[in-house]
């Protein structure tokens, strides 16, 4: 290796070590284990045997299989563009140098500390059809609102679904973008101002273009995490109703419970590749980034 | 200790390519020896330092720390820092924000493992030397500027080393406290007797600390010397430029003879150099002439020796004036201490009178070599 | 209006909405914990306070809360600990030692962050039940561990990045070893970013659902997430009031870390984000 002593190299291994075995055993043997055992018929009392793409083939033809795909690119599509959307509106809120700038960005952060599965209950009874707080505040909008079925319907369970991932998951797509507001000196502005921008010229012209690395990091990590949703499918809808709401995560477990795991790592696999696209493209994209700088 | 550099050489290697920031260097100092390394940013002087300190392991050649091998890539030597008992001064300081200075100064010593008396001592003696005593519970942090620097000279001093490194250990402090600060450095060293090699960009640094001054260049040294050799006998027209404030005028002349004389032509005008230690055995043809600014008189005397130029700009300094001057479209820097051109407006004929006893001649060439240098003892030659 | 004004207005009307939207449900929760009726919405009840829903969880050992919430708070703690010590020296030589393909590696960890949990889990699952380690802390503690590290290292690896390479120098001339410069130097320096990471790692671990799903059973080491997950009625009626309660309890203790340390977290999180 160029430039490289080998007495510099056994002098940094320790320090690399228990880093390197932390992730090779419990991150990498299992994804690979996972990898391995979808290629095997793996039901508990049944005998193992190599069935090669069999879960496969009979993943293409479970319909279950493409209704979780389904939702699950669905909830990705439209719960990524709402929480950047939030995520920048609060952002622009908490980049304002108010008297109490601390106590909003600590009240914002609030939800992204709480654990998914808990609010996620918190959120069940919000949307409980009879005494749930949505439906309060639903049918107040007029006389004869009906009360929405959030929990019992395709359309309102994938919604509850959005909205309570949306309240956990904006504070951190904010806090990002809010680095990224806070960066951009103030001078800008005022040279703007000066220049006769308006306040949304300012903002399209200026904060924008310079936020663009932010947005995209935040993007990349909120499809990642959008994609492998389980904790409050699992909690709030269970998947429900009839499977409408089954993430592709929820969907593999619920075949780990009844103690198929060969199919169920087949359905794991499936999610990793499509994760693992991502995040190669997000290395691609990031390394190229720095090369650029 | 006598600090011996041979045939050192670094070569760095990046993702980028490679770059031989020091090419074979050769040095040797004497005991206990105030030497500075001087060059414009990027020529090394900072990977030397690094070099003699163990912070980086030479390509190429060896290091002598006295009569013991400190790093050699032949034969497989090289000792830490810790082993070769060095001190350094960094830039920035590099004190250690969370301890107090007492802390700091005792660093040393505490990873020494010496006794807590011992150290006590040390650090007291230390720091009442370099008048910091009562600064020894403070952070870093609540520091002036010239204050961290005390510090980190005691840091360095406390354990006697066997050499010292400065890295430009002045140019953080505004330039009053620098001139100070350099009077008090010097009269350390020769208090403390400890071989030291400072590292400046600053050549006026340089002249006034040093014992001898190596200049380098790209990673080469290009000349070393006393100040004095450096100033009067540059060994090129780099040096020539670089030593002494303001730099020295480099012209474009040609030299030619004339019935069995010696002249010189600028342009269109020509001066005889008769008369004294001529360049008589140069071979007639175009040269750099180098002639500091303090060394060009002028005046509105005709005389036969003038050289007739227009002024460009008159600058004050104080007790004198610089004058920058057009000489048949060549530029000329003048040193004078007759302020009656104070006033003087650009545009106006002056005449010039080159001291011809402090004339250096360099080839007009990529190296620029010196070929003639003025005698410290001329003497008149006579037909 | 001057545009001045219609900022202001857009600035108090969008920071109450966030306001109201963040701190909604969360108030909704404490509500219902102090009332005797959950459903006190929809009855045109009055919320009639009381703290019997707190005397549940608190006293009836049937409920397992404070197994949950103490499994927790012991499993969060522990991997944090440990997380950051492994990420502290992984980042110290990561920016710091001369290592080939520095950038890959923190890449290639960021990489793997990304790996949905579904993907570990089953073989996790096998190996626990395989050495008996299913329903103990070890069975959690250490998929915590390699879990929450990724992003401990990259937000430690900018923390590091900080400290002037200056100061590993003069310790090198101080006679220090590269680990003495570790533990004498740099880490008593980067102190409050190792703490900001330390916050970050307890609240990734107690977040953290589906391992502690699939690798625990009951009380003995379920945490706190399952264990209100799972809490169901008895007799088909959700206790809604208990649940609250225990969902206020629980949170409690990181919505406090939140609160006081709020600035803290903020800076990890940006770190470790945009550095990338």
């Amino acid at each position: 290796m160029k430039g490289y002593s080998l007495k510099e190299l056994r002098e940094a291994a320790p320090f690399l070590l228990p880093l390197t075995i932390f992730i090779v055993a419990f991150i990498l043997v299992p994804v690979l284990g996972t990898i391995v055992d979808s290629m095997y018929l793996d039901v508990t009392f049944l005998k193992t045997r190599f069935t090669g793409l069999g879960n496969y083939l009979w993943m293409i033809n479970n319909p279950g299989f493409w209704q979780s795909l389904g939702f699950t690119l669905l909830f990705v599509l439209v719960s990524v563009p709402l929480e950047i959307i939030l995520g920048l509106i609060f952002a622009l809120l908490l980049n304002e140098n108010t008297a109490v700038r601390g106590l909003l960005r600590a009240c914002v952060l609030i939800p992204w500390a709480i654990p998914a599965a808990i609010s996620a209950r918190t959120w069940e009874l919000i949307y409980n059809y009879n005494h749930g707080l949505a439906n309060f505040f639903w049918t107040k909008l007029g006389n004869s609102t009906s009360p929405i079925n959030w929990l019992g319907s395709e359309l309102g369970a994938f919604t509850s679904l959005v909205i309570a991932d949306a309240w956990k998951t904006t504070p951190f797509v904010a806090i990002i973008i809010l680095a990224g507001l806070s960066a951009i000196p103030e001078e800008l502005y005022r040279q703007a101002q000066v220049d006769g921008a308006n306040l949304f010229q300012r903002f399209s012209k200026i904060s924008l273009p310079l936020i663009r690395p932010a947005l995209i990091v935040a993007l990349i990590f909120r499809t990642v995490d959008a994609l492998r949703i389980f904790d409050i499918v699992y909690v709030l809808t269970h998947g429900g109703p009839g499977g409408a709401t089954t993430s592709l995560s929820l969907y593999g477990y619920n075949y780990f419970l009844i103690g198929d795991f060969g199919y169920g790592s087949a359905v794991s696999v499936v999610l990793f590749f499509i994760a693992f696209i991502l995040s190669i493209t997000y290395v691609k994209i990031g390394r190229f980034g720095e090369e650029l700088r | 200790m006598k600090l011996r550099l041979v045939r050192l050489s670094k070569k760095f290697v990046s993702a980028r390519g490679s770059v031989l920031a020091v090419r074979d260097i050769d040095l040797e100092t004497t005991e206990s020896e105030f030497f500075v390394l001087l060059g414009p940013s990027g020529c090394g002087k900072s990977t030397v330092l690094n070099l003699i300190a163990g912070l980086e392991k030479p390509t190429d050649g060896e290091i002598w720390f006295g009569e013991k091998l400190a790093a050699s890539n032949d034969k497989k030597v090289f000792l830490t820092p810790k082993q070769r008992n060095v001190a350094m001064v960094f830039q920035s300081y590099a004190l250690y924000p969370h301890m107090s200075i007492f802390e700091n100064i005792a660093f040393p010593l505490k990873v020494a493992r010496e006794g807590k008396a011992s150290i006590q001592e040390s650090v007291s003696r230390v720091s009442s030397m370099l008048g910091i005593s009562h600064l020894l519970r403070a952070k870093p942090g609540e520091l002036s500027g010239g204050q961290r620097q005390r510090v980190a000279i005691g840091r360095a001093i406390v354990r006697q080393p066997s050499i010292f490194l400065l890295d430009e250990p002045l140019s953080n402090l505004d330039a009053q406290l620098r001139t100070a600060t350099r009077m008090e450095l010097k009269a350390l060293q020769r208090q403390l007797e400890i071989t030291t090699v400072y590292v400046t960009h600053d050549q006026v640094e340089a002249m006034s600390l040093g014992n001898r001054i190596a200049l380098l260049s790209d990673g080469d040294i290009v000349q070393v010397g006393s100040p004095e050799e450096l100033y009067n006998k540059p060994a090129n027209a780099f040096v020539a430029k670089f030593i002494g404030s303001p730099p020295m005028n480099l012209l474009k002349v040609d030299l030619f003879k004339e019935n069995d004389s010696c002249w010189i032509s600028i342009g269109r005008q020509k001066i005889k150099v008769d008369g004294f230690n001529t360049p008589r055995r140069l071979a007639p043809k175009r040269y750099l002439l180098g002639i500091r600014p303090e060394d060009i008189a002028v005046h509105d005397r005709s005389e036969q020796h003038d050289l007739k130029c227009q002024l460009l700009s008159v600058e004050p300094l104080g007790r004198e004036l610089l004058l920058q001057v057009g000489l048949e479209n060549q530029d000329l820097t003048i040193l004078t201490t007759d302020i009656r051109y104070a006033k003087a407006k650009a545009g106006i004929n002056l005449n010039l009178l080159l001291d011809l006893t402090r004339m250096h001649f360099f080839e007009q060439d990529d190296e620029q070599k010196v070929v003639f240098s003025p005698h410290s003892n001329w003497t008149r030659k006579t037909e | 209006m001057t545009e001045q004004q219609i900022k202001r207005l857009l600035i108090v009307a969008g920071s109450l909405f966030m306001l109201i939207f963040s701190l909604a449900p969360f108030f909704y929760m404490i509500a219902t914990s102090l009332s005797s009726n959950p459903y006190f919405l929809s009855a045109a009840s009055k919320l009639s306070l009381t703290l019997n829903n707190y005397h549940a969880i608190l006293t009836t050992p049937s409920l397992h809360f404070l197994d949950y919430l103490r499994n927790s708070l012991i499993v969060s703690a522990v991997s944090a600990v440990f997380t950051i010590l492994i990420a502290c020296l992984a980042a110290y030589s990561l920016t710091r030692l001369k290592i080939p393909g520095k950038l890959f590696i923190l890449f290639f960890v960021l990489a793997v962050s990304m790996f949905p949990q579904i993907s570990l889990i089953s073989y996790l699952f096998k190996v626990m039940t395989e050495v008996g380690w299913v329903n103990t802390y070890s069975a959690l503690i250490l998929p915590y561990i390699a879990w929450t590290l990724p992003l401990s290292l990259w937000i430690l690896v900018s923390y590091f990045n900080q400290i002037p390479q200056d100061l590993d120098k003069a310790g090198l001339i101080d006679g220090c070893s590269r680990w003495q410069i570790l533990r004498r130097i740099i880490l008593p320096v980067a102190a409050p970013g190792i703490f900001s990471t330390t916050l970050l790692a307890f609240i990734f671990a107690f977040n953290e659902f589906m391992f502690a799903l699939m690798l625990t059973t009951d009380y003995h080491a379920r945490t706190i997430p399952v264990g209100i997950a799972l809490f169901q009625g008895l007799h088909g009626q959700t206790p809604w009031g208990n649940i609250m309660a225990a969902a206020t309890l629980s949170t409690l203790p990181l919505v406090i870390l939140t609160l006081i340390f709020q600035r803290r977290i903020i800076q990890g999180l940006t770190r470790g984000a945009l550095k990338g």
